[in-house]
């Protein structure tokens, strides 16, 4: 694991700026419709858009705990914050030490890091 | 007399939870790292009725919304204790040389932070705050 150090007061030129984009662009020759009718169609592919990109899941599967298994150990890979991880997690150590240091089930990812890293 | 210290300007932040006032700022991609918006997407309950199926939104989306300091279990006190945290412990490889075009940068708190050593990062982080 290495830090980065770089001095934030010196560091704020970009200079390296990556761009990419996806473009939809939707044109019917031919025909001229009322504008309430565009207005309309155009509400409508709003939110079919809203709702497809809602349902976008693109992350690997490898990125998800894996916890089906009857297997008390479970490999679990997951960035936390940032920092990758990617352990073999006892699910009984691990809800021993939740009963131990009484820490809510929706903290116990902070214990997975603190605890067993 | 005792002057407290005053805090003009308003950040957001850049991995927040899925609440009221959230909009889309990045996409979760097969690399397992975040495709950054160049401008955050308002989002509307049919993205969230959608986004909330499956795995948690948060998993697969990166949201912005404001940063509310001390209202915030990552609030050290005086920043954000997660891109510190980050930027000390990330993998040299998973740094990156690109920054994202991004068009929050101006109100950013780990931009105004760390510099651009947190967009160097930025694409690294996700919002993760349940595991099963």
């Amino acid at each position: 694991m290495n830090g980065v150090a770089e001095n934030p007061t010196k560091s704020r030129q970009l200079n390296s700026i990556k761009m990419s984009s996806t473009k939809f662009t939707l044109e019917l020759k031919g025909i001229e419709l009322p504008k309430s009718t565009q207005e309309e169609i155009s509400k409508a592919l709003n939110q079919t858009l809203m709702h497809k990109i809602g349902e976008l899941d693109l992350a690997p599967e490898s990125s998800e705990a894996h916890s089906n298994s009857n297997s008390p150990f479970y490999l679990n890979k997951f960035r936390i914050d940032g920092g990758e991880i990617a352990k073999l997690l006892n699910k009984d150590l691990l809800s021993q030490i939740e009963k131990e240091l009484k820490i809510p089930k929706e903290d116990n990812f902070y214990i997975a890091k603190n605890a067993i890293h | 007399m005792q002057y407290i210290k005053m805090e003009s300007k308003k950040h957001v932040c850049p991995s927040a939870p899925l609440y009221e006032g959230s909009r889309l700022l990045g996409i979760v991609n097969e690399n397992n790292e975040v495709s950054i918006l160049t401008e955050p997407m308002e989002i509307d309950d049919v993205f969230i009725a959608s986004a909330s199926k499956g795995k948690l939104p948060e998993q697969k989306f990166r949201f912005t919304n404001k940063c509310v300091k001390s209202g915030c279990k990552q609030w050290t006190g005086e920043q954000c204790g997660v891109i510190k945290r980050v930027l000390e412990n990330i993998e040299q490889s998973t740094i990156k040389n690109e920054l994202p075009e991004c068009n929050i940068r101006s109100e950013c708190r780990w931009f105004d932070q760390e510099g651009i050593s947190a967009c160097k990062v930025c694409t690294s982080i996700k919002y993760i705050n349940y595991i099963s």
